[in-house]
């Protein structure tokens, strides 16, 4: 295909467009729709299992002792269980002191309860991926108060994570499905409104492909439109979400995933959508031989 | 077989389930139809011109859709509206033409690929004598100053008369007679189909 035979289509399908207004307007809509829930589940899903990632990786486990009892007496009955590599003393003066300039002050005097800087205990484990049964044997000592571990937590950001993930797969699907009819349907309309052209470009020698171009061409453009659309509403929403998320969090705030990388993929399956709907519209209208 | 249903078999609109179609020597039935009609044009007896077209843009949309540079269309196109006496309709729709000027329009667009062969089923069919007259004029000119062979299509036997060229009379999809002249004008259309 040469350039002006691009160019022609392009004028073709912009009139195409012009043409059957409403349809074009529906399938951009249903498509931006579409593509705003799809990206809006890749972001968030992203996010969550970044989340949990970071806080696998902080295999260290914190164990606070009852009311009463205090930590240091409980240092040696930590060291001598199978799968502890060390344990240490945190005094938690020491803790706030440390955690203050990351999170401000405000924000932990306001976030946690008065108690929440007691003195504790961090251990080391030898093998994190062996973590629970130590942590259990941790829990059934007396004077133990509470065991926190990220990796519980991790597991729990990580079955959400998969909720969402089968929520959100079943939900876009449902959007891809319609976003494709609605694409079909506007192209089955173009069509069906060209079959002079259609006709015509045969009787001058215009082979199948060539016929299609035009109509591929259309899809391409709604598609594109589309995704343009949805990648303005990410760029806009995400850089909001993006310093909310980091005022209320602000250790996330070298952690979260771009919105970029969502636009990008956004921008990618706007038009591949539409000339999948524009392709079989074609298919069944034009058919695939040159008799 | 009847005529119109012979000159789909040219254009390959139909394509024949047995014998040859030669054209020019070459089997059309080996031809890719797209490469095939890109060397004919071919004209209808209604016309079958875009209607948000101008008669300009009809007669250079079957230049555009092969992709042909922008200013070899506008060349073609008016030297082709000169040829068919419509320059100055130019920009007129279908619907601001009357039917003669119309079919001209759809002869236009038929020569705008500069064809080798014109295949026109009953183009006069829908015309008034003298529109006919217009149309059967442009076709005569375009077969002597271009050296375009073309096959016409009609029942009509005062057409026939007056191009007075090489006539194939068919009847019951059979070849009943291949003469020269219009010798069919003693027969009227008896029988003819």
């Amino acid at each position: 295909m040469n350039l002006w035979a691009i160019f022609y289509r392009l004028r073709e399908a912009r009139e195409g467009i012009a043409r059957n207004t409403w349809a074009s307007v529906a399938t951009v809509v249903l498509l931006t729709l579409t593509l705003l829930m799809f990206g809006g589940f890749l972001w968030l899903n992203a996010n969550v299992a970044q989340v949990a990632t970071l806080l696998e990786r902080q295999v260290q486990v914190r164990v606070f002792p009852v009311e009463g009892t205090a930590a240091e007496t409980l240092l040696t009955q930590l060291q001598s269980l199978p799968g502890v590599r060390g344990v240490e003393l945190l005094e938690g003066e020491l803790v706030y002191e440390q955690l203050a300039p990351v999170f401000g002050r405000e924000t932990l005097m306001n976030a946690l309860p008065a108690d929440a800087f007691a003195d504790s205990l961090s251990v080391e484990l030898e093998d994190p991926s062996q973590a629970t049964p130590t942590v259990e044997a941790m829990r059934r000592l007396s004077g133990v108060g509470d065991v926190i571990w990220g990796q519980g937590f991790a597991e729990v950001l990580y079955r959400i994570s998969n909720g969402i993930q089968k929520g959100g797969v079943i939900l876009v699907i449902g959007f891809f499905i319609a976003a494709l009819l609605m694409s079909l349907t506007a192209m089955q309309l173009a069509v069906l409104n060209r079959e002079v052209e259609i006709q015509i470009q045969r009787w001058v020698g215009v082979g199948p492909w060539g016929i299609r171009g035009q109509f591929l061409m259309e899809a391409f453009l709604l598609g594109l439109f589309s995704s343009i659309l949805a990648g303005a509403v990410f760029l806009y929403l995400g850089e909001v979400i993006q310093q909310v998320i980091i005022s209320l969090v602000p250790f996330m705030s070298n952690q979260l995933t771009s919105p970029m990388l969502v636009i990008g993929v956004v921008l990618v399956t706007g038009p591949v959508l539409a000339l999948l709907g524009g392709g079989l519209a074609c298919q069944r209208a034009i058919g695939m031989g040159d008799k | 077989m009847g005529k119109s249903t012979l000159l789909k078999l040219l254009y390959k609109e139909v394509v024949a389930d047995q014998g040859k179609v030669i054209i020019g020597g070459d089997d059309v039935t080996r031809i890719p139809g797209s490469r095939l009609r890109r060397s004919m044009g071919i004209i209808f007896q209604n016309f079958r011109l875009l209607e948000k077209k101008t008669a300009f843009e009809n007669i250079a949309y079957g230049a555009e859709v092969l992709a042909m540079p922008p200013v070899e269309v506008r060349r073609r196109t008016m030297e082709i509206l000169e040829l068919v006496g419509l320059h100055e309709k130019a920009h007129r729709l279908p619907s601001e033409l009357s039917g003669g000027e119309q079919q001209r329009v759809a002869v236009g667009r038929s020569l705008i690929n500069q064809p080798k062969l014109i295949v026109a089923d009953e183009p006069t069919g829908d015309l008034d004598p003298e529109n006919t007259d217009r149309v059967l004029e442009i076709l005569d000119r375009v077969y002597r100053e271009r050296k375009t062979t073309i096959v016409f299509a009609t029942h009509a036997v005062d057409v026939v008369n007056r191009l007075s060229r090489r006539v194939i009379r068919l009847k019951d999809g059979r070849v009943e007679s291949d003469t020269m002249g219009g010798y069919w004008a003693d027969e009227k259309q008896a029988g003819a189909k």
